[in-house]
């Protein structure tokens, strides 16, 4: 037995084996879990101070959200159920270990950033129970020391549990999901009736004139017409869909086409959660003009009390600790030799930093967007290689054929695009929420260009070297 | 096993009672402190009940 190798029980490293597949259920239940977050709370609100109309909204939601589902169905899981690796094992696969590190760092960081927007979340509902002033929109720095302490708290709760109990609150996760789902909808039933609707025929007049009236944005905000939703909604998980993160979760279906599965979490998380937030703000605002602070957790207790309250805090804590987690993941495959605890609490205190600082929460749109943004370019990266480049008679997996710790074919393309998208929303009057699709397919293709390139340079220089197993399974 | 379907069913109660008091106040049947405190019931036997008729886990 001592002589025999561990068992990676994860699949970290090898394509997942058939016996370890998993049925169409178990996506179903991860995608309602993870797309029900705390976050949700901040997005439907943000969404009505752009002076968005109900229609535009209603429209975009259903359209962007159905982008989001034919993205991972078309794009994400084909390639995840041929070649079943993590996404960082293909990456390293495809463009060296360095560059990985790389993506890594920047991948942990961004992690760490959208933990931070959870912990601002659940304590905006602990603060109700401890009384301290909150943050209003305009706040970009922490207001006050009761602020600070209360989110230190709850950060540092929810970096510790991330580190030492991760598999017990994901376990809690799972189970306070069906709960979180009904409470939402308790949300927004209980909104639409003060705002006075009394029968379900009355819910769209009140939408278009109580909730979602349209006109000019509130200040520190911009205009969303249908488009702009449309986009936000396909591309708040763009780092997960067309950037390809979600290799990770799908090679384990054991079809491609359970990625349909995903849209249970859109439809429910993405637009019902979020349409029950922008009600519960819309009732605040109707209560008290004057008072336009996005604050879930008095918005939650003034509709569902404690429970209400339990829910924000439940809702952000769950998904915080995945994604800290996962920042910890990344930033371990920076430094193997740290202990996976110490890392995550590394990241959990990143987090908790980041959650101090409301400007991190009350503009989420933007960073949600600039999140899928700087990683979007890997996703284009691989989808080039694994179907464009065997068509051109050019190789997939250069860096591992080649022994590469960095391709940089695959570097310059992350770079090139980056700063592209990066001049296109600077210079080009171009809004962030549009410039990565753009990005998607200038990566795609400025990476078969560039591999062009290198591979007949490469080839030039010294023969390759082919091993057996370098090659993506089709 | 009985225990645990016994369990389960009373976390199904739960899940329709959270959503009830919500319902009940839009139709106008239920004040707005009936409808938390109701909620907060139905929370605390959703989590209790829910948690109980898990299967244990194997570590």
């Amino acid at each position: 037995m001592a002589d025999e190798p561990p068992i990676d029980l994860e699949f970290e490293r090898e394509p997942v084996p058939e016996r370890a597949r998993l049925g169409f259920r178990s996506f179903l239940g991860q995608y309602i879990s993870e797309h029900v977050a705390g976050t949700e709370l901040m997005i439907g609100p943000l969404f009505l101070r752009t002076g968005v109309t109900a229609a535009d909204l209603v429209l975009g939601l259903l359209v962007g959200n159905a982008l989001a589902v034919l993205s991972w169905l078309l794009v994400t899981a084909p390639i995840a159920t041929r070649v079943r690796l993590t996404l960082y094992s293909h990456l390293e696969r495809l463009c060296g270990r360095k560059l990985v590190t790389l993506y890594n760092l920047a991948n942990g960081v961004m992690f760490c950033f959208l933990a931070g927007s959870m912990i601002t979340v659940s304590a905006t509902a602990a603060g109700v129970w401890t009384g301290i002033e909150m943050p209003s929109f305009a706040d970009t720095l922490p207001n006050g020391a009761g602020w600070i302490a209360t989110s230190l708290v709850v950060g540092v709760l929810i970096a510790v549990i991330a580190a030492a109990g991760y598999r017990a609150v994901a376990r809690f996760g799972a189970l306070a999901a069906p709960w979180m789902i009904l409470v939402f909808l308790a949300f927004g039933i209980v909104g639409l009736s003060q705002l006075g609707v009394t029968h379900v025929s009355q819910i769209w007049e009140i939408a278009t004139t109580k909730v979602f009236p349209g006109g000019a944005p509130r200040a520190g905000s911009t205009q969303f017409t249908f488009w702009q939703v449309c986009f936000f909604a396909w591309f708040c998980n763009l780092a997960m869909h067309l950037g390809m993160a979600d290799l990770s979760v799908f090679r384990f279906a054991k079809k491609s086409r359970y990625a349909i599965a995903s849209g249970a979490g859109m439809y429910v998380g993405h637009c019902m959660a979020w349409l029950a937030a922008a009600i519960l703000y819309a009732v605040q605002l109707a209560r008290d003009p004057t008072n336009e602070d996005v604050l879930p957790g008095p918005m939650a207790d003034s509709a569902c009390g404690v429970a209400g309250l339990v829910c924000v805090i439940v809702a952000g804590w769950t998904t915080a600790n995945p994604t800290i987690y996962r920042a910890g993941l990344a930033f371990q495959a920076i430094v193997p030799k740290v202990s996976r605890f110490k890392v995550t609490l590394f990241a959990g205190a990143v987090a908790t930093v980041a959650g101090l600082f409301p400007a991190v929460a009350m503009k989420l749109l933007g960073f949600v967007a600039f999140y899928g943004m700087v990683l979007m370019p890997m996703g284009a990266v691989i989808v080039a290689d694994y179907w464009l480049l065997p068509r051109l008679g050019l190789q997939s997996w250069w860096a591992m054929k080649r022994g590469l710790e960095f391709y940089g074919a695959a570097g310059l393309t992350w770079l090139l695009t980056l700063a592209s998208c990066a001049a296109l929303v600077q210079w080009g009057g171009v809004e962030i929420y549009f410039v990565s699709l753009p990005g998607w397919v200038l990566a795609g293709l400025l990476y078969t260009l560039l591999s062009a390139v290198w591979q007949r340079r490469d080839r030039q220089r010294s023969g390759v070297v082919m091993h057996a197993a370098s090659e993506p399974s089709r | 096993m009985t225990l645990r379907r016994a369990l389960r069913l009373v976390s199904w109660l739960a899940l329709v009672a959270t959503l009830w008091p919500a319902i009940a106040y839009f139709r106008g049947t239920l004040d707005l402190d009936a409808v938390k405190r109701w909620m907060l019931i139905a929370t605390v036997v959703w989590f209790a009940s829910a948690w109980a008729a898990a299967p244990p886990t194997h570590q």
